[in-house]
């Protein structure tokens, strides 16, 4: 398991801080099996991104799938940022595309992996695109938190459209918005802890982000996030979970 | 302030539900031959069971519709320790008004905020020995169409000659599983026991929406 924690600034009109953390669920650490979720963040020339995925835990390469599924978000945020004009529905399309070859030669059903996509970029806005379970939320300002992912579809845990799984391109859930005014808090969660946050005590939970672990040095923000993860209350959990958060 | 305990602020203090709603027949004729004693002692014990298990990483809850004349909710879908203070013997009455019951259920079953999306998928037990006496191949088919409440593990036991095993095969909808047919008081404990196994299964694994096959009519041969 890796779990690592980045950080960048970004000049002009959106600067932007990201920073996130994958750790192995119970389920995971007990048998001894790698992290099934993953994050990344970049700056990218135009644009600051940032992803996650989580591999469905039943398939077999379901890590290679998440590993895959960030890269090549980021990568289509690189492409989207140099051509903002390009509607949402590419970035999922190349998403889809790049992820298939990356993979290769595994069976994407083997692979199967969820992923979330939010970028800024100067000139084209907030972009967010998502495919399956997982939540992303953004907070401007003091406006009441906004949640850019679709409401859970599936009617009962563990259930979730994915790549490697029948889906079409319409089934990814898609948001622009203008270049947030800061203060501003994009954060983007896997089911792990989704699924567990109280619906009432999710703009407590971004301060908790911004004030507490936002304010931390590099490392120390990691170490504290990571611990806060692994400590999860919730009775009885078990999934892989991970935070990934964007602030300006 | 230390992240684990901010956290509790923010998250469900409650593991995922594993729901198990239980339809029982109340009706007139299951006073006959101890029947009704049977369920209601088989229903105790399985509720003491799910009560005791240790470690679980999925909170069974257990709820009751009981089925004699009308249809009433008998117990509330509540955790395991609190549905086995709860429970009270059923009282035999009426007919057997089966349509109704799965119209109830399926309305249970669709209510998010009675089972959210972070539970794992329901369990539906039916018990009954007769047949039907009201219009229930609608209510049995929107069940069966019904997005959510159709994923339901379903779980079937007939009782006597009388019952409608036909019936009851529809309604687990699917050819591999089996109705549980049993002819004397005993064949109930039997059936909870499987039930009570199953369930237990599921809600110690690391995959409680994997079902565990285990054959009801080798119950005998499996230490529990």
């Amino acid at each position: 398991m890796r779990s690592v924690t980045e950080h960048g600034r970004r000049p002009g009109v959106a600067p932007a801080v990201f920073f996130g953390v994958a750790v192995r669920g119970p389920d995971h650490v007990r048998p001894g099996r790698p992290c099934e979720d993953a994050w990344k963040g970049a700056d990218v020339p135009g644009a600051v991104a940032l992803a996650i995925s989580d591999g469905m835990g039943s398939r077999p390469s379901a890590a290679l799938g998440a590993r895959v599924a960030v890269g090549a978000a980021i990568r289509a945020a690189r492409s989207w940022a140099k051509a903002n004009d390009v509607g949402p529905d590419w970035i999922c399309r190349l998403i889809e595309a790049d992820w298939r070859f990356g993979i290769a030669p595994e069976d994407p059903g083997s692979c199967a992996a969820t992923c979330h996509l939010l970028a800024v970029s100067t000139h084209g806005g907030l972009v967010y695109v998502g495919l399956g379970d997982g939540m992303v939320l953004l907070r401007t300002g003091r406006e009441p938190v906004q949640r850019l992912s679709a409401r859970p579809l599936k009617d009962f845990a563990n259930e979730t459209l994915a790549l490697g799984v029948n889906h079409r391109v319409s089934d990814w859930v898609q948001a622009r918005l203008p270049v947030p005014q800061a203060p501003w808090i994009a954060v983007l969660v896997t089911d792990g802890i989704a699924d567990d946050l109280r619906p009432g005590k999710l703009d407590a939970f971004l301060k908790w982000l911004r004030e507490d672990i936002g304010r931390m040095s590099g490392g120390a923000r990691a170490a504290a996030l990571r611990k806060a993860l692994r400590e999860w209350p919730t009775p009885g959990h078990r999934d892989d979970k991970t935070v990934a958060v964007l602030m300006g | 302030m230390d992240g684990s305990v901010r956290l509790r602020e923010f998250t469900v203090n409650q593991a995922r539900p594993l729901p198990v709603v239980l339809l029982l027949d109340a009706s007139g004729s299951m006073a006959e031959s101890g029947k009704l004693e049977a369920l209601n002692r088989a229903v105790q014990e399985m509720l003491a069971a799910f009560a005791a298990e240790p470690d679980v990483r999925a909170g069974i809850q257990v709820g009751a519709i009981a089925f004699g004349g009308d249809v009433r909710i008998h117990l509330p879908l509540l955790d395991a320790e609190q549905a086995k203070l709860q429970w009270q013997p059923l009282q035999a009455r009426g007919n057997t008004p089966l349509g109704s019951t799965l119209t109830k259920v399926q309305t249970m079953l669709e209510d998010k905020s009675l089972i959210p999306s972070r539970s794992y998928r329901p369990t539906l037990v039916l018990v009954s020995d007769g047949q039907p006496n009201d219009e229930w191949e609608g209510p049995l088919k929107r069940l069966l169409e019904s997005p959510r409440a159709s994923k339901a593990v379903r779980m079937a036991m007939a009782i006597g000659s009388d019952a409608d095993a036909a019936m009851l095969q529809r309604f687990l909808n699917s050819p591999e599983a089996r109705v549980f047919n049993g002819h004397e008081a005993r064949d109930i404990h039997k059936f909870f026991t499987w039930v009570t196994m199953s369930v237990s299964a599921r809600s110690r694994s690391a995959t409680p929406d994997k079902i565990e096959a285990i054959d009801p009519l080798e119950i005998d041969e499996i230490s529990y």
